[in-house]
């Protein structure tokens, strides 16, 4: 077990010096001079000045070897530097001060909403295998699945102006500030957001209990007279439970990213609109530093759910 | 298992067959298929009529996608535009039509070309053993350590918005996760009794991997390339509706929804049809990965 700890910690160290060098490759891809583009940006049109491009350089450090660039850039992330904007020029960690929390919100509003459907759903489905009750509870799971996100979440907004004549209220007011209008305003995108992640958790947990229901240890509870509910309750969801617990975490990172699409449909002013506009205005140091920190967040993730597996579940050898 | 000296064509029907008692044809296979999985079925249906309507969207669209014609601006659903008219007053129906191209386009090749590589990248990870197998496995974690969406994202923003862009992004998507999935199938065809023999005969690292190790994997590879097509016509939708993917003027599923929330109450349509071609096809799409997983390989139930 400690052997395991230790060595899942190990590797995650290359791994997320990988990632650091992948975001970092990816966006010296991008053909044209960062210089030229931030001194373009600076309203100067397309006439800039050589000095001027070259002073921008010399400040931007592009001048430098690019492993000489790549290894600032790691420092200055350790520091929690994530560089300046290169089309407001202000810090991007105070923006992303703003904006994280938002899209951390949304992504808990919409696994917690999931999770509370989905687990009794599942459980109920694999309880009564092959009924009407069954059959219904997959289809949703099914269509859950095969449906994307977005599509989901621009027909929310549909039916809501639709038959409702209501439009969600945009943009975003603090939790703790104004928490009805803040709730009023993430439900929608939550619900859009967790309705993948209810399907594919509710058959997770079907299957899980389906599986759990053929131990012996089952069987056992049952012949000697415990009721159905205690045998359900005590017997087989603590057992059936551990694989759903891990399949959320990693879900949540999933969905962290899968914020991008629904924070752009309900003008939602979390990371995804950062990014999504940061792209198109190409404004490069806002895109690295918002994947970079989803990537390693993701990782983070992905490890605590690895290691919080290996504590529930001990008769499982990690050799 | 696998014999040598066969036709190249017959590989696929041969690893589907080896997994069932008896040998029976490529046609056989496809009567049973039909006959025991009636939704992976109507999934193919889907499938086939999208194919049929990408080939010939010139002979089935009333209107040129891209023609502009003020009367049709906002237009309902009629017999001249049966799917209504968009803001620019483009026919509906037709750019759908048109529409299925980007997508298939996109699918087809993204995955096909993603998980083709993968496959080797995998194949080659588990013959080859060892430090090479440690380090490739390493360089899968690396990128399959960011979601899809967000690496798509970032490979868009660094290369610029085309549909070509979009299928290299999905590429490089596909490829580490069609070596990691392939890598379990290949570690268990590299103990066979046969991979030895054709070493002992001194069969080279070519020869094994492609007449031995990749013949083997081909059914498993089937399904993986079915899923990925669908996650690809979602991602090339996505990405267009973020104006990342295909360029505006082309007609795009995921491009026409850009904006058309704004104009729900006026025209209703430029959401709903759209929408719904991409849910539908997506939909068919994952029954009939869903039902080739059942049939082609048992172990993979559960996995996405």
């Amino acid at each position: 077990m400690q052997a395991y700890i230790a060595r899942r910690v190990l590797l995650f160290i290359p791994t997320l010096i990988f990632v650091t060098i992948v975001v970092f490759v990816i966006m010296r891809v991008v053909p044209g001079d960062p210089a030229q583009l931030m001194a373009m940006a600076g309203g100067e049109s397309s006439d800039v000045s050589e000095e001027r491009v070259a002073e921008l350089r010399t400040q931007l450090g592009t001048d430098k070897p690019i492993h000489v660039q790549y290894v600032k850039w790691v420092w200055n992330l350790l520091h929690l530097d994530f560089g300046r904007s290169y089309w407001f020029n202000s810090k991007i960690y105070d923006d992303l001060g703003e904006r994280l929390p938002v899209t951390m919100e949304l992504t808990v509003l919409a696994v917690l909403w999931a999770n509370l459907v989905a687990i009794p759903l599942g459980v109920l489905s694999a309880i009564k295998q092959d009924t009407p009750a069954d059959y219904a509870s997959r289809i949703i799971a099914l269509l859950g699945i095969a449906l994307p996100n977005f599509w989901v979440g621009v027909m929310i907004v549909f039916f809501l102006v639709l038959f409702f004549n209501w439009i969600p209220p945009l943009g975003y007011e603090d939790l703790w500030e104004n928490p009805v209008k803040n709730l009023q305003q993430l439900m929608f995108p939550a619900l859009a957001l967790g309705f993948s992640n209810m399907a594919f958790v509710a058959r997770v947990t079907r299957s899980s209990v389906l599986e759990v229901f053929r131990e012996d240890y089952i069987r056992t509870a049952r012949s000697k007279g415990l009721a159905e509910r205690a045998v359900i309750s005590r017997h087989a969801l603590k057992n059936a439970l551990l694989p759903v617990i891990t399949v959320t975490g990693y879900e949540f990172g999933r969905l962290l990213a899968g914020t991008v699409i629904i924070e752009v449909i309900f003008v939602v002013p979390g990371m995804g609109v950062f990014l999504v506009d940061a792209i198109s205005r190409r404004d490069f140091p806002v895109v690295q530093a918002v994947v970079t920190i989803v990537a390693v967040l993701v990782l983070v993730l992905n490890l605590v759910m690895d290691l919080i597996y290996a504590w529930l579940n001990p008769r499982i050898s990690y050799a | 298992m696998i014999q040598e000296g066969a036709g190249r064509a017959d590989l696929q029907g041969r690893a589907i067959g080896a997994l069932r008692p008896g040998r029976r044809t490529a046609w056989q296979n496809v009567g049973s298929f039909f006959m025991r999985k009636p939704l992976g079925t109507f999934g193919a249906v889907v499938a086939i009529i999208l194919i049929l309507v990408a080939i010939f969207a010139p002979l089935i669209a009333n209107h040129d996608p891209n023609e502009t014609n003020i009367k049709y601006k906002f237009a309902k659903p009629s017999s001249e535009t049966w799917f209504g008219g968009d803001h620019l007053g483009r026919d509906v129906f037709s750019r759908i039509v048109y529409g299925a191209r980007i997508s298939l386009y996109v699918g087809i090749l993204s995955s096909f070309i993603g998980s083709t590589i993968g496959m080797l990248v995998g194949v080659a990870s588990v013959h080859f053993g060892g430090l090479t197998d440690l380090i490739v496995q390493r360089l899968i974690d690396g990128l399959m350590a960011f979601p899809g969406l967000l690496l798509a994202l970032a490979i868009m923003a660094a290369l610029g918005s085309s549909v070509e862009n979009v299928i290299i992004a999905l590429v490089i998507i596909y490829i580490p996760s069609t070596a990691r999935i392939l890598r379990s199938q290949a570690l268990a065809v590299k103990g066979m009794d046969f991979i030895l023999a054709s070493r002992a005969v001194g069969a080279g690292h070519w020869r094994i991997m492609l007449r031995h190790m990749v013949p083997n994997c081909l059914a498993l590879y089937i399904v993986i390339v079915t899923f990925q097509l669908g996650g690809a016509i979602i991602a090339e939708a996505s990405l267009s509706f973020l104006g990342l993917g295909s360029p505006p003027n082309v007609a795009s599923w995921g491009g026409m929804l850009t904006g058309a929330t704004g104009f729900v109450r006026v025209a209703p349509g430029m959401v709903v049809f759209p929408g719904l071609a991409i849910a539908i096809v997506v939909f068919a799409w994952n029954l009939l990965g869903d039902s080739l997983r059942d049939v082609l390989d048992p172990r993979l139930r559960g996995a996405r």
